[in-house]
């Protein structure tokens, strides 16, 4: 927690244009506390409307990704799995594409947005793969995983097909900047929704956080405690159609984040997901805003696709993390 | 006995001197191609010597860069057929065309072509084998810059024997340019501009495109020459600095500015949207570097210094 200040006030401080510090915390002191949110000066608007808000953002999404990553694992049993696992992130990319490249009916179309196709192209595959996996003895882990695999590459499929169809050069590029992960396009509109999926994902998975241990140790191991085994699998899998559905089709598939902050966070804390849990979230959450500073900063004048920046500077940490540490998933 | 890290170290050094070999037999391959010409060859844009069959009577483009050029450079009547991405100028929506990504051989073997004509910019340079071996020459011209291109028109002037055309159509856009800039040479303060190729992911021209010849022919000043890449996708925060004159852009025949708002909120208040000088410009005449970006250029100076084509007109 005590990382949120600096890390945020950096976000704030720092962008594709340099503006003098001084002046930042001035223009943000004097808006948050005065709430004169009318001046039109542009950097009370890069300020106010375009780096609060992308950092905002980029905190509960990468802390909402990040505590869906330790569910998926804990759900699976599969250090391997992540938020996307299930198809979630290439059923939101192809909805996306399908809507923005045009390939959608007009009728759907004309009822939708971008957000909007994203987030029922991630409940539509995630819906397939839960569909595929379920049975009467219960859910099978292993049907889950591959029914996952198989509907993201089929997602994957109608995603390059509808990019390779496409006429619109503009609009595929669009589409391109946008399944590579982005805040540029975030809005104080766009917070609340981000912010109540992320958190009713913290709050449900904190009171699971039980649950989830024994989940680790196996169904029956699970049961002999007294964990209502199907029913948590349920919820977990619901839960996780809602939350990252909802903040992927905000930021776009932003990758690793889910898989990462998860397994860098038991290196620390240990496997009980009573900490595990919060601590993804904030490490998550603080990850992400300084990738996505990073991201913002990187070269003048520009903003790099955030999912860029989060492979390039997460996995390397990861790799080093995983080598000088004593690490255990279970 | 090594190591494993020892191993590990050779393995990999060994597999450095592999990739460098086989780098060295490529560089070898192009220069015996290209010290084998004769004559009377002549050296396209990937440093090859392509000596013609024949005389050219049926060519095939396989991108609108060069499509652009064999028109300029007078060769209409001998094109035979052109890539779908074609789209101007209008006439040539009449030949037949095939796709060029992947590329379709086939359908470009059955126009039975003398010549294909290529784009350095555009066109995959492994291609050249492929039609070799199909025994189709085939000539990349260089479209990098508008100068780039003056030169392919002579150059496919001398290949379709319409060299005379090709020349006139020289002189009259360097006569074009002459012009423009005599016009715009009266502007005082070249009005900080943006060029968007699209509503709404902002990608635009940087240092050393050819954009920004353009934009000083039309007596504009283009604010993103600055920022140290080609083909930048500009910030919200950039833009709201930088805060535009004008903003030119393809945003189509039927743009409405309202979407540049819709994407962008925070730009409301520039002085471009405010003043609504926000201008559409046709894709065909600017996204590449060609004949057309002379009226291009003519158009965004029509539109940001009316007063001084008021005089010329008077």
């Amino acid at each position: 927690m005590v990382a949120l200040l600096p890390v945020l006030s950096a976000a704030i401080a720092f962008g594709s244009v340099s503006l003098p510090l001084s002046t930042t915390f001035r223009v943000l002191s004097r808006a948050l506390f005065a709430l004169d949110q009318t001046d039109s000066t542009p950097i009370l608007q890069i300020v106010l409307n375009l780096r609060l808000p992308q950092a905002l953002a980029a905190f509960v999404v990468g802390g909402g990704l990040s505590i869906i990553g330790v569910a998926m694992q804990a759900l699976v049993r599969n250090p391997l799995a992540e938020p996307y696992i299930l198809g979630v992130s290439s059923g939101a990319s192809a909805g996306a594409s399908l809507f923005y490249l045009g390939f959608l009916p007009t009728f759907i179309a004309a009822q939708v947005d971008i957000t909007l196709a994203a987030f029922i192209g991630a409940l539509l595959s995630i819906t397939l793969v839960y569909l595929v996996a379920r049975s009467r003895d219960g859910l099978s882990v292993s049907r889950l995983l591959l029914a996952g695999v198989a509907m993201a590459s089929l997602m994957a499929a109608i995603s390059s097909f509808v990019l390779f169809a496409s006429p619109d050069l503009n609009r595929m590029r669009a589409v391109l900047f946008w399944l590579m992960g982005s805040f540029e396009h975030v809005t104080w509109s766009d917070l609340p929704l981000a912010t109540g999926a992320a958190m009713i994902g913290l709050v449900v998975l904190m009171s699971l956080s039980r649950s989830l241990d024994a989940l680790l140790i196996g169904d029956e191991p699970a049961k002999s405690l007294g964990i209502r085994v199907e029913s948590v699998k349920k919820v977990l899998i619901v839960l996780s159609a809602l939350v990252t559905g909802t903040l992927v089709s905000i930021s776009g598939a932003i990758g690793f984040i889910g898989l990462i902050i998860p397994h860098a966070v038991r290196s620390l804390l240990g496997v009980n997901h009573r900490y595990v849990l919060p601590g993804s979230f904030l490490a998550g959450g603080l990850f992400l805003v300084l990738a996505d500073t990073l991201a913002r900063s990187l070269l003048p004048g520009q903003q790099v696709p955030v999912g860029i920046v989060t492979a390039i500077a997460g996995v390397p940490f990861f790799l080093f993390l995983l080598r000088r540490t004593d690490y255990q998933f279970k | 006995m090594l190591g494993f890290r020892a191993r590990l170290f050779v393995g990999f050094i060994l597999s450095l001197l592999l990739i460098s070999c086989g780098n060295q037999d490529r560089r070898a391959g192009a220069v015996s191609t290209s010290s084998s010409g004769s004559e009377q060859g002549i050296v396209d844009a990937l440093g090859r010597t392509v000596q013609l069959h024949g005389p050219v009577e049926r060519v095939v483009t396989i991108a609108p860069g060069a499509t652009e050029i064999v028109v300029a450079a007078g060769g209409l009547h001998k094109l035979v057929g052109v890539s779908n991405v074609d789209s101007s100028p209008a006439a040539v929506l009449e030949l037949p065309s095939f796709s060029v990504l992947p590329m379709d051989f086939e359908s470009i073997l059955a126009l039975e072509p003398d010549l294909v004509l290529a784009s350095s910019q555009v066109n995959d340079p492994k291609h050249a084998r492929v039609f070799e071996s199909l025994g189709i020459d085939v000539f990349y011209l260089d479209g990098s810059d508008w100068e780039a291109v003056f030169e392919s028109i002579k150059v496919a002037g001398d290949l379709l024997s319409t060299r005379e055309v090709a020349e006139a159509t020289r002189d009259s856009l360097s006569n074009q340019i002459s012009e423009l800039k005599s016009i715009t040479s009266a502007v005082t303060m070249r009005p900080r501009s943006v060029f968007l190729i699209s509503e709404v992911t902002s990608y635009s021209f940087g240092e050393g495109s050819y954009v920004i010849d353009l934009f000083d022919w039309a007596g504009l000043d283009l604010a993103s020459s600055e920022i140290g890449t080609p083909s930048p996708k500009l910030s919200d925060e950039w833009m709201l600095v930088e805060d535009p004159t004008y903003i030119f852009g393809t945003f189509g025949d039927d743009f409405d500015p309202s979407l540049l708002i819709k994407h962008h909120p925070t730009w409301k208040n520039l002085k471009a949207i405010q003043s609504e000088n926000v201008f559409s410009i046709p894709h065909d005449l600017i996204l590449r570097p060609g004949p057309g970006n002379v009226q291009a250029s003519y158009i965004m100076a029509q539109k940001a210094h009316s007063d001084l084509f008021q005089q010329v007109g008077n």
